[in-house]
């Protein structure tokens, strides 16, 4: 799985990280049970800080993603809280994007097949 | 020594020149990933900006040739009129010119490339970085088994010659005791840690991400550290095959030739190492340019297609993107402690040159003082004593001694400092060896071996001293 990190982005780096996982995670690139990266390797090979992608690592911990412990380091949860719930920022963020996409022109036939392509586990640029 | 000098210098710095110029200048740009340090974008291929950027790169292709060529000829002038004083400083400096010129149409080429970016509107509108997060911290080459033993051997020789210098091991040559050996070894073994220690931080580098399949960016990677991790091996072999071969060869008959020898064979096997991983590298390259999907645009963080600075990654070392190995960020605060300390050295050598060029062109002078005879040369006086000479005498043929440098100076015209000169290692020389003539001076202590600035005046001071002594 490839990492994308915008640097001028005003999305905090930590926060594109987590994005990113739970994007892996959701198609499928990240395998329940599936061991991830220890915090020192991640950083060293993106170059940030190791409490930027602990601060990551800490929060999938948290929203039910990801486990940790001492012995096995981090890994996928093999089975993730399925609360068939959107949250309320996501509505709000899915809002956004719609009303932006209604505005530009975008036909909604055309965004309904982009939402199938992510759900289906597809990934574009 | 001159001609064995500008011989070893330019077997040291020619090689050098033609890597540059065949690693900075492809024949070919279409097949590079960079072109000067810019990446390679497809819309360079396009009509008639690729005629364009070919311009460009012959041009500067050219420009280096002729830096190249020029260079050659300097070094085969600069050898056949070898009897010019301040040869050291010459020497030095060319090898300082030839290899910054040979960069400079690079640094112009980065210029204009960077130019044509902009142009085209093909700025970075976002910074986007790309890691492989399988990859992450799992692509190692190096391995302990291959690093260990080049290094173990280095440190028995080490040991070894500790051993002679302290006479727990026997021998009958005069260097023996003076610990030449021991420090020329512990030098050499620095050397090796400090090439194993590279080949850790190079092993450890950021996996490049040219595909969005992570299985060919560990096949990428894996292959490229693999390619510089047996080249790491192969160096530390080689260079501790040198040092053992040095060490046998200083105990058991040392020569000019020998050393020449030695240093040539070394140089030779180094730059066919080199080319051989250049050679590997580019296949590598070009049997993975197919695969590639995912480009990361970070021209903008590379000063002249050649320093890295990028404050917002927080790595020290990263990928050459010309040459071989690695280099630092000078954005970290490490880097920059690094550079500091690389403009230092420089600095250095400028002054150590500024230092051998007056050293090279000051004559040494003899003259007598208070009954002591005094050896000025620059701010060093050797001050003998009359009374503590045991016996003098004026030898005519300078060329039946042999002389072995410990520590001083060693130069065509000057000869200076602790010396072993027919196996006797307690003696400081002071004399021209172009003059002929030297005054031979035995006290307690030490065997001095003298000259002025002329023959002349060394037999002058020769008379002028024998008197004094019983």
């Amino acid at each position: 799985m490839i990492i994308r990190i915008d640097e001028l982005s005003d999305v905090p780096i930590y926060l594109q990280l987590r994005n990113q996982i739970v994007m892996g995670i959701s198609s499928g690139e990240l395998k329940s049970g599936e061991k991830l990266p220890t915090v020192r390797d991640l950083a060293l090979e993106m170059g940030i800080n190791t409490m930027t992608v602990s601060k990551a690592y800490q929060l999938l911990k948290t929203e039910g993603y990801i486990m940790t412990d001492r012995k096995n380091g981090a890994r996928v949860r093999t089975e993730i809280k399925k609360e068939a719930y959107i949250s309320d920022a996501n509505k709000t963020e899915l809002k956004r994007i719609v009303s932006e996409a209604r505005i530009s022109g975008v036909d909604k036939q055309e965004l309904l097949s982009l939402v199938e392509t992510f759900w289906e586990g597809g990934r574009t640029e | 020594m001159g001609i064995l000098f500008s011989i070893i210098i330019c077997v040291c710095i020619l090689p050098v020149l033609f890597i540059m110029f065949f690693m900075l200048y492809p024949k070919s740009w279409k097949k590079s990933k960079l072109i000067f340090g810019v990446t390679a974008r497809k819309e360079y291929a396009e009509g008639q900006t690729s005629e364009i950027v070919s311009n460009i790169c012959l041009k500067r292709r050219g420009q280096a040739l002729k830096i190249l060529i020029g260079s050659l000829i300097i070094a085969v002038v600069l050898i056949l009129f070898r009897n010019f004083i301040l040869q050291t400083t010459v020497w030095m400096i060319y090898a300082l010119i030839s290899t910054t010129a040979m960069g400079l149409p690079f640094i112009l080429g980065n210029k204009e490339m960077k130019s044509l970016k902009k142009s085209l509107g093909l700025e970075a509108g976002q910074k986007i970085t790309y890691t492989d997060f399988n990859n992450a911290g799992a692509v190692h080459t190096l391995k302990l088994s291959k690093i260990l033993p080049p290094n173990i051997t280095g440190l028995l020789i080490v040991i070894i010659a500790l051993l002679m210098d302290l006479k727990i091991i026997p021998i009958s040559t005069g260097i023996a005791g003076k610990f030449i050996c021991t420090g020329i070894s512990v030098i050499f073994l620095l050397t090796e840690f400090l090439i194993t220690a590279a080949a850790y931080i190079m092993d450890s580098l950021k996996n490049e991400v040219i595909s969005s399949d992570s299985a060919v960016n560990a096949n990428y990677n894996r292959a490229k550290k693999k390619n510089l991790s047996d080249f790491t091996v192969i160096f530390l072999w080689v260079h501790v095959i040198f040092l053992g071969g040095l060490f046998v060869t200083s105990l058991l008959y040392y020569s000019e030739i020998g050393l020449l020898i030695s240093v040539f064979a070394y140089l030779i096997i180094l730059m066919a190492g080199i080319l051989i991983f250049i050679k590997r590298d580019r296949k590598i390259e070009s049997r993975y340019s197919k695969e590639i999907t995912v480009s990361e645009d970070e021209d903008d963080y590379w000063i002249f297609g050649l320093i890295y600075y990028n404050p917002n990654n927080k790595r020290l070392n990263v990928k050459k993107r010309v040459g071989v190995g690695g280099t630092v960020n000078l954005a970290h605060p490490f880097g920059k402690v690094i550079y500091a300390f690389i403009v230092l050295m420089m600095l250095y050598v400028f002054g150590s040159m500024i230092y051998l060029g007056m050293a090279e062109a000051t004559p040494l002078k003899l003259r007598i003082s208070e009954d002591t005879l005094v050896c000025h040369h620059l701010s060093d006086d050797y001050v003998i004593d009359f009374d503590s000479i045991n016996s003098i005498s004026l030898g005519e043929d300078v060329d039946s001694l042999k002389f072995y440098k410990i520590s001083g100076f060693g130069m065509d015209n000057i000869l200076k400092g602790i010396y072993s000169v027919d196996d006797n290692a307690d003696c400081k020389v002071f004399l021209n060896p172009q003059n002929g003539n030297y005054i031979k001076i035995e006290t307690d202590e030490l065997t001095y071996y003298v000259g002025s600035e002329t023959a002349e005046e060394t037999s002058e001071i020769f008379s002028a001293i024998r008197p004094y002594i019983n």
